[in-house]
């Protein structure tokens, strides 16, 4: 099989050198960096909701761990603790926060589960609202330097620390999440997705894996809410709305929600090119709507299927199934 | 404190009218339909839009906004969700995203700030020792003779009978020959129109404003987790429940209202997930 060529890093290791070196290329571009900082944190987010997906736990959006770990993270600098701290505490209160949102309300399905998840996301943020008031914003404290003495410093005052810190952020949630999809759990995720019955049966403790699966996804979400707080510089609960929910859901609707790259590829395709085209910026948010629509009308695949969709099916797929079929042939002596 | 009871029913009998229409529509189609806020928002909008810029008259409004509303189900019915039926995650996802598409498109067209209409029958009347104007009342005695009707509707009339047969059993109901698609668009219709009215009778008590969908979505979630889904006194006693609920936690508590009609989802979820009417 040619899954290890060369050839088939090619794309990958390329996209990965203008990643890495864009802020060299183009150091007074602040703007480019910025939406890309953005698109990478949607990215996080519509992966991570992915993964919750494949265990067909109807979670929409999962802003209400991105405003715990944003809000959190902000109380606890504020209180005066250090952001590096910090940063794993929050995450694994925002996934414990999760288990436990997770464990009364799993078992229901579906639907139910879905207008649950809407009702919890505007439950925290208009808890925060009522807390802290509507248009309260708070400034959030800078991430603390990391310094190795007479070696370096990063001290994050500029965009390019900030984007080095995003992309390295969404290799490792990208490169786990992969992992976990990959791995046997990730197997009984999709096995509960396809029959929860049948999956029940081989033993397979589906309410404990969905849980699971909304905690992972808590965690890496509460993390990205986490490192944005500090980066926005101020957190304010208008952020956290459930329209916000929802567009991470359509994200990784048109980007597809039948592979793993889909939610990456919608992300990066709906933050970077609305941004250059002229539209008003709440009309956006109709045309993002009315996107959703089309593309589950017309490609129930999302964005990663296109190249499918045109060719019948992908180039390396024929030659696969060519290569396949001729053994096959030959193995039965013909 | 009658006031205050008086003002619970007020809110908890529209607050059934939305969910009652949210509850048909899944009860009939297996559908969760996210629109459904946004078109109680659309209906209150509208009614602003017409009365204070066209200056029409409180009934033409009434009529008009019931009929767009009624006819705006009937499109989406029609051209969305007939062809993505069976498929539920899509009906799903693209139900939230056009009540995304009305709230943009409404809060582009209106504005984003609340908007008071001014009450369309001024004075008051005393009505067990409190002042109440005449047109709570009159919303009070619509909504209810509302409900009546529809209840009349569902009990003797065919249609009715025939969409209560869809609900109950659709293949049976099929073998009768009662089209499910003719039974869909219908709910749809009677559904949306019922929101749309709700809209238009809130308009002159409360504020209007774009954002008001949300929470009129979220209000109906609850309502319809309480009364269980799919059941028509359900609605309404989740409704007038949830409508006490707020005017008296209001009282009580004002900042923690939706905390606790959150915890009081919770609690129906865990303790009868099929609500007070519903059934497994």
């Amino acid at each position: 099989m040619s899954k290890n060529r060369l050839i088939n890093y090619i794309p990958g290791l390329t996209l990965a050198i203008i990643i890495l070196t864009l802020p060299l290329i183009a150091p007074h571009q602040t703007y480019l960096l910025h939406v890309i900082i953005i698109a990478s944190i949607f990215c996080i987010l519509a992966t991570s909701l992915r993964l919750v997906y494949t265990a067909n736990v109807w979670l929409v959006g999962p802003i209400a761990f991105y405003a715990l770990g944003a809000y959190g993270l902000t109380l606890l600098t504020r209180a005066g603790l250090p952001f590096w701290i910090c940063l794993p505490l929050i995450g694994v209160a925002v996934a414990i926060i999760a288990w436990g949102f997770g464990y009364v309300t799993i078992r229901v399905r579906g639907l139910y589960f879905a207008i649950l998840s809407i009702a919890f996301t505007e439950v925290i943020r208009l808890t925060f609202v009522d807390t802290l008031g509507q248009h309260m914003t708070l400034m959030v404290p800078p991430i603390n330097a990391i310094s190795i003495p007479h070696l370096f410093v990063i001290d994050f005052t500029s965009k390019i620390d900030y984007y080095y810190l995003f992309i390295a952020l969404l290799a490792i949630t990208l490169f786990i999440l992969y992992r976990v999809e990959k791995s046997p759990i990730g197997a009984n995720f999709k096995a509960i997705a396809q029959s929860e019955s049948l999956a029940e049966s081989l033993g397979i403790n589906a309410v404990r894996h969905k849980v699971l699966a909304l905690s992972v996804c808590a965690f890496f979400v509460g993390i990205a809410g986490a490192f944005f707080a500090p980066y926005n510089q101020t957190i304010s609960p208008q952020s956290f709305t459930v329209g916000a929910s929802m567009m991470v859901l359509i994200l990784m609707v048109v980007g597809g929600v039948g592979s793993f790259w889909g939610p990456v590829i919608g992300a990066t395709f709906l933050t970077i090119v609305p941004q250059y085209l002229p539209v008003n910026p709440v009309l956006e948010y109709s045309i993002y709507a009315a996107l959703v629509i089309v593309i589950l009308y017309f490609l129930p695949g999302g964005l990663v299927s296109i190249p499918q969709e045109i060719q019948g099916k992908a180039w390396w797929q024929k030659t696969r199934e060519a290569r396949a079929n001729l053994l096959a042939r030959i193995g039965r002596g013909l | 404190m009658t006031l205050v009871f008086i003002n619970g029913l007020e809110v908890g009998l529209i607050l059934a009218l939305v969910a009652l229409g949210f509850s048909l529509i899944y009860g009939v189609g297996r559908i969760i339909f996210c629109t459904h806020g946004e078109i109680y928002m659309v209906g209150a909008m509208s009614s602003y839009f017409l009365t204070i810029k066209l200056g029409l008259p409180f009934s033409v409004v009434l009529i008009s906004v019931a009929l767009g509303t009624g006819m705006l189900g009937f499109i989406f019915e029609r051209f969305l969700f007939r062809r993505l039926r069976g498929n539920d995650f899509a009906i799903f996802v693209v139900s939230l995203a056009l009540g995304m598409l009305l709230l943009t498109l409404f809060s582009e067209l209106l504005g984003t700030q609340p908007v008071g209409i001014k009450e369309p029958f001024p004075g008051y009347v005393t009505f067990l020792g409190v002042n109440l104007s005449i047109y709570k009342l009159l919303v009070g005695l619509t909504s209810g003779g509302l409900i009546l009707a529809l209840h009349f509707f569902f009990k003797q009339a065919r249609l009715g009978q025939s969409i209560r047969a869809m609900a109950q059993d659709p293949e049976a109901a099929a073998l009768q020959g009662i089209s499910m698609d003719k039974t869909l668009s219908l709910t749809f219709v009677l559904s949306c129109a019922l929101a749309g009215t709700a809209g238009v009778l809130v308009g002159p008590i409360y504020s209007v404003s774009s954002s008001m969908g949300t929470t009129a979505l979220m209000s109906t979630f609850v309502v319809v987790i309480i009364g269980g889904i799919g059941s028509f006194p359900g609605a309404i006693a989740g409704g007038l429940l949830l409508g006490l609920l707020y005017m008296f936690g209001g009282l009580v508590a004002s900042k923690f209202t939706y905390l606790i009609s959150f915890v009081v989802v919770i609690i129906f979820l865990v303790a009868r997930p099929q609500g007070f009417f519903g059934h497994e």
